[in-house]
């Protein structure tokens, strides 16, 4: 799924209801900016466009846009059968 | 009258602090740069009952609920006060509004130290004069949006503007004069509790009590279950 968070999105645990696989990908379509927040399991985490994670575990993801207006968070979540 | 120049009222009503801040880059503003944007500058050694009694005590004062709305709209009754800090925070109120952010988004809840409340012995350790102490409570997903400190015109801008009488729009946005903030970490962080300040992101723990150069843009969040509670202090330094 895709996903744009704007400035003033806030969502907590966003792929719980993603149904479960033995690998995940999250892709970032954007470049980090001041205001973004990002956690993933808890940690904070910071990217540039084209930035990959992949996980074998579905992952606990935070959002948050706290920036400006000219900035949103554009990611994608991949679950991989 | 503790107000600014007619010049700067004039200008700052349309300005966004952030912009102005990067346009003049007194902080980096790159974010490439891996320099840690925050530091500790000192630990208060007090033992967990200290702090959680102060948290149980503050939580008895009613609170002052900061959103979006209370930044767009300032509400002194007092029409001086009023006047002198809305021009003091105006540029901060722009940000907002031009984010667009929901009104109704809580930033904390803000609380004043009560004087039989145990906290008050961190004035003891804290090396500044004139020093103004709050609190701020932030509760399960609440944030502050990004925003820059004016440490020199936010407390008491009624008394602190005259005071370092600052004489262009450029001297209000380059310098705080001797004034400093500190934040001071009343516990441990909790898993998604996070605060940014420029590109980094803080690792602290009780009793920490945490410094910043001008102008470094910072947010929160609290993505956790638990209240996150610090102490807010702005002085003056001790020269």
């Amino acid at each position: 799924m895709k996903l744009t968070i704007s400035v003033g999105d806030i969502a907590s645990d966003i792929v719980a209801g993603v149904k479960e696989s033995e690998q995940y990908k999250l892709i970032f379509h954007s470049d980090w900016y001041w205001g973004h927040s990002v956690l993933v399991n808890n940690e904070p985490v910071k990217w540039n466009a084209n930035t990959v994670f992949n996980f074998s575990v579905k992952p606990q993801i935070n959002v948050a846009n706290l920036g400006d207006r000219d900035h949103d968070i554009e990611i994608e979540f991949l679950r991989i059968d | 009258m503790g107000r600014f120049p007619k010049m700067i009222d004039k200008k700052i009503e349309s300005l966004s602090r952030f912009e102005v801040h990067k346009k003049l880059k007194k902080w980096h503003f790159n974010l490439d740069s891996t320099k840690q944007d925050y530091y500790i500058v000192k630990h208060i050694d007090r033992p967990p009952e200290f702090w959680q009694s102060g948290i149980d005590e503050l939580l008895t004062v009613d609170p002052l609920k900061l959103d979006n709305g209370w930044f767009a709209k300032p509400t002194q009754d007092d029409t001086v006060e009023k006047d002198s800090k809305y021009h003091a925070i105006q540029s901060l109120h722009n940000d907002v509004r031009l984010a667009g952010a929901p009104k109704g988004d809580n930033w904390f809840d803000r609380r004043a130290l009560s004087q039989d409340n145990i906290l008050s012995e961190l004035l003891d350790e804290i090396d500044l004069n004139d020093i103004d102490i709050r609190f701020g409570t932030q509760n399960s997903m609440d944030m502050t949006y990004r925003h820059i400190d004016h440490e020199h015109s936010q407390v008491a801008p009624k008394t602190r503007l005259t005071e370092d009488n600052p004489q262009s729009l450029e001297e209000v946005f380059t310098s705080r004069g001797d004034w400093v903030k500190y934040i001071i970490l009343l516990h441990d962080l909790f898993p998604g509790q996070v605060m940014y300040w420029g590109n980094s992101v803080i690792e602290a723990k009780q009793g920490d009590v945490i410094a910043w150069d001008y102008g470094v843009p910072h947010w929160t969040v609290n993505f956790s279950n638990y209240p996150r509670h610090v102490g807010l202090i702005t002085g003056k330094k001790r020269s």
